[in-house]
């Protein structure tokens, strides 16, 4: 559900992105990546939701510490951070096909110093689906093709992916 | 006020060598936290999506030629059309650089010319970032 909407407002939204330091029934530690202080968001009953791989939210908190957090979040009169979805291990890949087997390809993307590549791992959640949510076909994935994959880390180089689009 | 309908997508590489920071010496880098966007025919870079394309390429009744032109430091009116969610987001890059024609929410066709940052996105979308696109409204 989204945030009431006396909170939900430009000025008040927070998206902060970084490794989570703490997390609890009630609330969430994150450090933004570039940043040295932590912040912390505080769950709403009924509101706040989160995401580890799939398609869907859950309700249930989870992650654990270590784990990248995705945050979005609205600054309440007090100041406090009020978190409407936490996602946990969440990233998004774009890069070139260089290998295919089975359920696994091979993506090569762009370093963030823009000045190396590495290579990637996607393998394909069970009810993965296109930008346009059709089923995914093996079948129609070539090498050499540009891709971007929407999914969830559970390796450093690995990607569970549930949402793609091949071009 | 002119009043646009695209698809738009988000990406996370904005201000890091995936994007290639168009907008730096005007508007400062990218930030995948702030409100801002990449846009398709920038002045000054080139029309992406004519470029990878063609200009005659097209999508619904528009023409890939037909993508109107922004600058750096522009900012658009975005408007999510499956919530009417709706957000201020400054033009800071450029892309991109795909061929998509494509619907959601029940739009028609739309021709895919922004990429939102992923804090723009999931503010649009409350606080989701597992849609692939969305159709938007753009004003200027």
């Amino acid at each position: 559900m989204p945030m009431h909407e006396q909170f939900r407002t430009p000025e008040r939204y927070r998206f902060v992105k970084g490794i989570i330091t703490q997390i609890s029934e009630s609330t969430v530690s994150i450090i933004p990546y570039g940043e040295n202080n932590e912040v912390e968001g505080f769950y709403v009953p009924e509101v706040t939701e989160f995401w580890k791989g799939g398609l869907n939210h859950i309700p249930e908190v989870i992650g654990q510490p270590g784990d990248q957090g995705t945050m979005s979040a609205f600054v309440d009169d007090s100041g406090k951070l009020l978190v409407e979805t936490l996602y946990v291990n969440h990233k998004q890949v774009r890069g070139k096909i260089t290998a295919k087997k089975d359920n696994l390809l091979i993506v090569q993307q762009q370093e963030p110093t823009g000045l190396c590549s590495s290579g990637i791992a996607l393998k394909f959640h069970t009810d993965a689906v296109t930008f346009d949510d059709i089923p995914v076909d093996m079948n129609k994935i070539s090498v050499g093709q540009s891709i971007i994959a929407q999914g969830e880390m559970v390796g450093p180089n690995l990607l569970d992916v549930y949402r793609i689009e091949v071009n | 006020m002119s009043v646009y309908y695209f698809s738009a997508s988000y990406y996370a590489d904005c201000g890091t060598g995936n994007s290639n920071n168009a907008c730096n010496s005007v508007t400062g880098p990218c930030y995948n936290s702030a409100m801002q966007c990449a846009w398709a025919n920038l002045s000054g870079h080139g029309n992406s999506i004519a470029y990878y394309c063609g200009s005659s390429w097209l999508c619904n009744d528009k023409r890939a030629s037909d993508v109107p032109l922004f600058s750096c430091g522009d900012v658009l009116w975005v408007q999510d059309l499956c919530n009417n969610n709706g957000v201020h987001v400054t033009v800071v890059d450029h892309g991109p650089n795909v061929c998509f024609c494509e619907s959601k929410c029940n739009s028609v066709n739309l021709m895919r010319a922004i990429d939102l940052t992923e804090g723009a996105f999931s503010y649009l979308e409350n606080g989701s970032l597992t849609k692939g696109h969305i159709p938007v409204m753009i004003q200027t």
